[in-house]
């Protein structure tokens, strides 16, 4: 026997939420494109409102790595002493820039002696990992791979301070493969992305995509 | 907490603390060049929760406060700001739609879906308009202007070479099973073949990409043990 479908239930769960994202979305986009002032400010109106549900989402999204890893802490895991970790700095921070802010000393503090240097040196380490992947990269025998490569090797020898001062060749070719050729490719990703930017926008707008009712 | 924090670090006690810190920080991480050991993950760790408790600290403070406070205020001069109190309260309802879904009995109900709808309706407004006056009508008309004559020697050539890879990239992700007309599958060839060539201004592309990345992770190498060196340890 097959299951009864409440059809009103159905219609309220996918038409409210559609027809929320529908008229939000067709007033903002029509807004951008016109100069009438009253469209203007209900544009702005919605969007002031856009960015303080997106205060509420990542809210949300904090609560749900609180209560991940209160559960692993619960659960006491292999992980259970990074997840300590994690909370008990998340609260120790939180604590300190609540009262001043980013801009109070604390915080100020905070970013210049934990979270700046954290952050250069993992991104100090990725040049370990750039280059092992580089190296893979270029045993693969084709021919992209070669322009790949010959580029990469243009690039980084102009970039050189050092190799500069050998030929003034040497500056030149990098920034006629920056300012050219990859320019070239860069254009047409972009292009790409624009496109696939708009079409699935497109598709949300007029509700053939509902992820917000999945 | 402030004013505490200031009487704790007067006469540069935390300035020197915070150089200990940062370079006991940055080995922590660098360990890891050894081995995944539980030295890195606390680094890991500690960089997960500063993150989160900054950014929920500053949202709290600066965006849901002042709109809580704002909507006890419009409550507290009700009738005269009826129409204030209820602007503030969509935006309020429509997060608390959201935060609902962390229940698992609500989660699935037509109001937990309304900010989440909101959201995406919003969201993909922005990105449209973003799209269009962002990144098509610009390249698309920066391309163009390649093919404006050149007055100098072989300019007219880069040029051409940046309109032909411009219009060879965005081919490359050409994916149309060809029709079966001569005329439909002379211009598969065609496009393929232009697609193919596109390719590779792609590849040139990200091998230039991967060099000044590579170039930017290198100064923050530098940068680093520069700290280490210099201000930490003093030997430079």
């Amino acid at each position: 026997m097959q299951p009864r479908i409440n059809l009103g239930v159905l219609l309220r769960r996918q038409l409210v939420p559609v027809a929320v994202a529908m008229g939000v979305g067709l007033v903002v986009l029509l807004g951008q494109f016109s100069t009438n002032e009253g469209l203007s400010g209900i544009v702005a109106l919605l969007i002031a409102w856009g960015a303080i549900v997106a205060a509420f989402a990542l809210l949300l999204g904090l609560a749900n790595l609180l209560l991940f890893h209160t559960r692993r802490i619960v659960k006491r895991d292999a992980q259970t002493p990074f997840s300590i970790l994690i909370l008990a700095t998340a609260l120790i921070v939180f604590l300190l820039v609540l009262p001043a802010g980013g801009s109070g000393s604390a915080a100020q503090w905070i970013l210049r002696s934990v979270y700046q240097p954290l952050e250069a040196s993992f991104l100090a380490l990725l040049v370990f990992f750039i280059g092992t992947a580089m190296y893979r990269a270029l045993r693969v025998r084709t021919w992209e791979m070669a322009l790949f490569a010959l580029a990469a090797f243009v690039v980084l020898v102009g970039s050189a301070p050092f190799l500069q001062v050998l030929s003034p060749l040497i500056p030149a070719a990098r920034d006629w493969v920056v300012n050219v050729p990859a320019l070239a490719g860069v254009r047409g990703i972009l292009l790409g992305v624009a496109l696939g930017i708009i079409a699935t926008g497109l598709r949300l707008l007029t509700g053939i995509d509902r992820p917000y009712s999945e | 907490m402030d004013a505490l924090f200031n009487s704790f670090c007067s006469g540069g006690l935390c300035d020197a603390l915070g150089v200990w810190l940062a370079a006991l920080l940055t080995i922590l991480v660098f360990t890891y060049l050894v081995r995944d050991t539980f030295l890195f993950r606390i680094a890991s760790a500690l960089l997960v929760g500063t993150a989160i408790g900054f950014v929920s600290a500053i949202v709290i403070r600066d965006i849901l406060l002042p709109i809580l406070l704002q909507l006890i205020e419009n409550i507290l001069t009700l009738p005269d700001s009826w129409l204030a109190l209820v602007l503030n309260l969509i935006p309020v309802l429509l997060g608390v739609s959201l935060l609902i879904k962390l229940t698992p009995n609500f989660r699935n109900t037509t109001f937990s879906n309304l900010g989440l709808a909101y959201l995406f309706g919003i969201g993909a407004a922005l990105a449209i308009g973003g799209a269009l006056a962002g990144a098509l009508a610009p390249q698309l008309t920066a391309t163009m202007l390649a093919l404006t004559p050149q007055s100098e020697g072989f300019d007219w050539l880069n040029g051409l070479l940046i309109v032909v890879g411009t219009l060879g990239a965005f081919l490359a992700f050409r994916f149309i099973q060809p029709g079966k007309l001569p005329w439909q599958r002379a211009y598969d060839i065609v496009t393929k073949s232009w697609g193919t060539l596109g390719r590779g201004f792609i590849m040139v592309a990200f091998g230039a990409l991967l060099a000044s990345l590579i170039t930017a992770r290198v100064s923050a190498l530098v940068g680093q043990l520069y700290f280490l060196l210099h201000d930490w340890l003093g030997l430079i």
